[in-house]
């Protein structure tokens, strides 16, 4: 029988995961990858939290409200994401993030 | 009334007056005739300042005056003056010897540049001189000694541009600085003593407290012994004499006035203006006669084998010093003031001479001069006056002081402090006749003549050593307000008798005259003494002294300060100060190492931030 | 039907459970650039089934909409427009064995934290709630973040159209 642990480890595991490939990836798109494994993670902490609860209609419908949000935001996070990607792909024709370095002393 | 009070000011115009024509002197610098006439007014008004003071004290006695200097907490500093005899014998002796050494320096000085200047050193000089002797006040006395010793440096450093001068200069000043240590030392701790700077009043702590045994006497002996180690150095006496024969490379007046008649003196007149602080003390007044004797005969020594004329005056001078230290440590303060007075009119006489036979025979060296009867008569005979003084034939003054020194030293330490003082003696007769012998029997011609002295610089010695001989009428008495120089000296004492017999004027006497005759026969050949080489040798180097020094000096002073500074160096600087302020583009450089500009770094700080709170969160809470 | 499929319900969860992390690990390590992308739509698939597991069919149905269909193709496009397949960029940074190390720290907190914080679990109770239910809770309890978030999204729209526009000063 799958109680909230199982879920909340999973999102835990899930988070770390996507957390290590934002961490060790070169390239940006695929950091934006990673991310939106990050987001996912959140999305089914909520969802399950909501799911879980004991009380009332009303926490489930706020968990799922708060998990639209996060998918509007991320939407949104993604597409001014690729933007700056494609802008700066343009400008030095090379998206490798070791050399996206201006901001070095 | 007001007359008495007009008066106890006036003592404040002696030094004053010297001290307004050296800053008028340095104003005037560059008009020779201004200068010029300036100091040769400023000394006259010294001189009859002094007939001023002398009447009025033999009319009134003794007079002080003071001024609150400044108040430091609870202690009150003031300036006073006091004229008692032993100040104005000095006053007596400074205004006289400066006045003519003034006349004769206009001829000397005539053409060297920087005529001004050397009339403003010797206005400073005179005005710290006076200040010595009028203090009353251990602090001003010090300050006072301190700018004598200035005035000395700048005129032995005058001509600044010889090598030689400007070293000498230099080593007078720092051997005579190690005896001010002792001097302020001892001045502390009679200050911590007594309380009070005045001395007048540390005589009576002292005497009260030695009495009544509050006042431990070695304190009292330390102290004098330091005050004496201040008097050794600037009196060019044993271990610190070095400075003196190197001093010669100043200006023969000015050697004349500073290291004959005057400074030199001040070593004496301190341990006189402060004997009843040594009086106390047994072990003092020894240490001072045994360093009196020691340079007496050590210097005496020495000017039996040198050749340039004033080098022979300056050990001289040493030596003599050393007969009025000794004549000090057996007790004997007048007889030490009265062979100051006349070894001072007799040393500046012959240092005169030897300015105006330097010039003439444009030589320094004994063995050189010739001829000199006939060219200068008058400096010749002043001569033969100050070297029969000095060497103490009867009936010159020398003999008197001489004697009364020689008796002292008897009943004080008794049989063998006697015979080395009659050693002394022996020497000073020996030498002197060298000196006149060569000169004045050398028989090899003069290729250049150089025309006759002028008046100025043949008057002032004859002038002198009419003084020297005028001045054994100080030991007479005359009606009943003077009653001979003893009493003068020491009112309170009412005439020791230091004579043990008339068996010591004789000894002295034929001492004298059998090294006067030795002396003769030597020199001129008549019969042959060949020296021994190695005691030769061993004075040819002045004992070694001057090497011992530079080797201590070289060895280990500035050994000692290469390593203190590269310590500083090192340690402090560049460790320290640098090494700090070096940290920081250090630590800086390190620290930026950080901003990458890559964004997985800042990811990764994140996350481990993110760690680090979940840690705590899980473990601490 | 329901508490007999316990077994059932176990096995699937496990089953979506290992896909999903599998998918995941995909998107973290995997060196082709398209499997890692492929990978990524095998995650949101498998977390949108979980979903559809605890009672919230809209949220799946947003999530496959949302994710598979618009997130996906953006990041395919600019794959293609960036040249992805560069070999340099698919090695890993420098700092990966750090990453190892503070992610397995997280994890490791994460789950000491999960498993001490709570006694006892809640049993499953699933609570069905409309979709009238939820759209009624938006537009009335939440009515002032959804405007913000439109508005958030119309700015993010207009901000990357901006942002990839050509530059009129140099004409490239």
């Amino acid at each position: 029988m799958t109680g909230l642990v199982h879920y909340q480890i999973l999102s835990a595991i899930l988070f770390c995961i996507g957390l290590y490939g934002a961490l060790s990836r070169k390239s940006a798109i695929l950091i934006l990858l990673s991310i939106e494994i990050m987001f996912n993670a959140v999305n089914l902490n909520l969802i399950s939290l909501a799911a879980f609860s004991q009380f009332s209609q009303e926490q489930v419908a706020l968990g799922q409200s708060i998990v639209v949000f996060v998918i509007t935001i991320a939407a949104a996070e993604l597409a001014l994401g690729v933007a700056i990607i494609l802008r700066i792909y343009k400008n030095k024709s090379s998206i490798d993030t070791d050399n996206l370095n201006l901001l070095k002393w | 009334m007001t007359g008495l009070l007009q008066y106890n000011n006036l003592i404040w115009l002696i030094p004053l007056i010297s001290l307004i024509s050296f800053v008028l002197s340095i104003l005037n610098k560059n008009s020779n005739s201004r200068t010029y006439l300036l100091n040769l007014i400023a000394g006259l008004v010294n001189i009859i300042l002094f007939l001023v003071v002398l009447i009025n004290y033999i009319d009134i006695g003794k007079t002080s005056s003071q001024i609150v200097w400044a108040k430091i907490g609870d202690t009150t500093l003031m300036i006073g003056a006091t004229v008692d005899a032993l100040s104005i014998s000095m006053i007596g002796l400074v205004s006289i010897v400066t006045f003519l050494i003034k006349l004769y320096s206009l001829q000397y000085m005539k053409d060297d540049p920087k005529f001004g200047w050397y009339f403003a050193c010797i206005s400073l000089f005179s005005a710290a001189m006076y200040g010595v002797v009028l203090s009353d006040n251990l602090l001003f006395l010090y300050g006072a000694w301190e700018l004598v010793g200035l005035g000395s440096y700048l005129l032995i450093g005058f001509w600044y541009e010889k090598r030689a001068a400007a070293e000498a200069a230099k080593k007078a000043f720092i051997t005579t600085r190690i005896g001010d240590v002792g001097l302020l030392v001892g001045s502390l701790i009679l200050f911590k003593i007594s309380g009070t700077f005045n001395i007048s009043e540390i005589f009576h702590v002292v005497t009260n407290g030695i009495e009544t045994e509050m006042i431990s006497q070695s304190t009292v002996s330390i102290a004098a012994i330091l005050i004496a180690l201040g008097a050794i150095g600037k009196s060019a006496q044993f271990p610190l004499h070095v400075w003196l024969p190197d001093a010669m490379e100043g200006p023969t007046p000015a050697s004349a006035l500073i290291h004959a008649a005057t400074m030199v003196a001040a070593g004496v007149f301190l341990i006189a203006r402060l004997f009843p602080i040594f009086e106390v003390s047994n072990f003092a007044l020894t240490f001072i006669a045994t360093i009196g004797i020691i340079t007496f005969l050590f210097a005496g020594t020495l000017a039996l084998v040198m050749n340039d004329l004033k080098r022979i005056l300056a050990y001289s001078t040493i030596s003599h010093l050393g007969l009025m230290f000794l004549s000090l440590g057996c007790g004997n303060v007048p007889g030490a003031i009265f062979h100051l007075l006349i070894h001072g009119a007799s040393k500046a006489l012959l240092f005169l001479c030897a300015g105006n036979f330097t010039n003439l025979t444009s030589k320094s060296t004994i063995f050189e001069m010739s001829g000199l009867i006939k060219k200068s008569t008058l400096s010749s005979f002043s001569f033969f006056i100050g070297a029969a003084t000095l060497a103490g034939i009867p009936p010159f003054g020398g003999f008197w002081s001489k004697d009364a020194i020689l008796a002292s030293s008897y009943s004080a330490f008794g049989l063998p402090m006697f015979a080395a003082a009659l050693t002394g003696t022996f020497l000073s007769a020996f030498y002197i006749t060298r000196i006149v012998v060569i000169i004045f029997s050398n028989k090899k011609n003069l290729t250049d003549k150089l025309g006759q002295t002028s008046i100025l610089m043949s008057l002032p010695p004859l002038i002198l050593s009419v003084l020297s001989i005028l001045l054994i009428g100080l030991l007479i008495s005359w009606g009943d307000r003077y009653l001979g120089f003893s009493t003068f000296i020491n009112p309170s004492e009412g005439g020791e008798n230091h004579h043990a017999g008339i068996w010591i004027p004789v000894i002295s006497g034929l001492v004298t005259i059998s090294a006067i005759i030795f002396s003769w026969l030597k020199y001129t050949n008549r019969i042959s003494l060949p020296p021994n080489q190695k005691i030769l040798r061993l004075l040819e180097n002045k004992y070694h002294v001057d090497n011992l020094y530079n080797y201590l000096v070289s060895k280990i002073v500035l050994r000692t300060s290469k390593i203190i500074s590269a310590f500083d160096r090192i340690v402090i600087n560049d460790t320290g100060v640098d090494g700090l302020a070096s940290l920081i583009p250090f630590s800086s450089l390190r620290l930026k190492q950080i901003q990458t500009g890559k964004v997985s770094t800042y990811l990764m700080s994140m996350t481990i931030g993110l760690v680090a709170v979940l840690l705590y969160m899980v473990f601490f809470h | 039907m329901i508490e007999n499929s316990n077994l059932i319900s176990m096995m699937l969860f496990y089953l979506l459970a290992i896909t999903i992390i599998a998918s995941a690990i995909g998107v973290a390590i995997s060196k082709n650039v398209m499997l890692a992308c492929l990978s990524l739509l095998a995650a949101l698939l498998g977390v949108a089934g979980l979903f559809i597991f605890l009672a919230a069919e809209f949220m799946a149905l947003v999530q496959i909409l949302i994710y598979g269909g618009t997130v996906v193709t953006v990041i395919v496009f600019a794959i293609i427009l960036t040249n992805l397949n560069d070999f340099s960029n698919l090695k890993s940074t420098k700092q990966a064995p750090f990453a190892i190390l503070a992610c397995a720290g997280a994890l490791a907190c994460l789950i000491i934290g999960i498993l001490g914080s709570s006694t006892s679990w809640p049993k499953l109770e699933l609570n069905y709630i409309s979709i009238t239910y939820l759209g009624r809770y938006l537009f009335t309890d939440w009515a002032i973040p959804f405007e913000l978030a439109s508005l958030v999204l119309l700015i993010a729209l207009i901000g990357a159209v901006l942002m990839v526009k050509p530059s009129n000063e140099d004409d490239k």
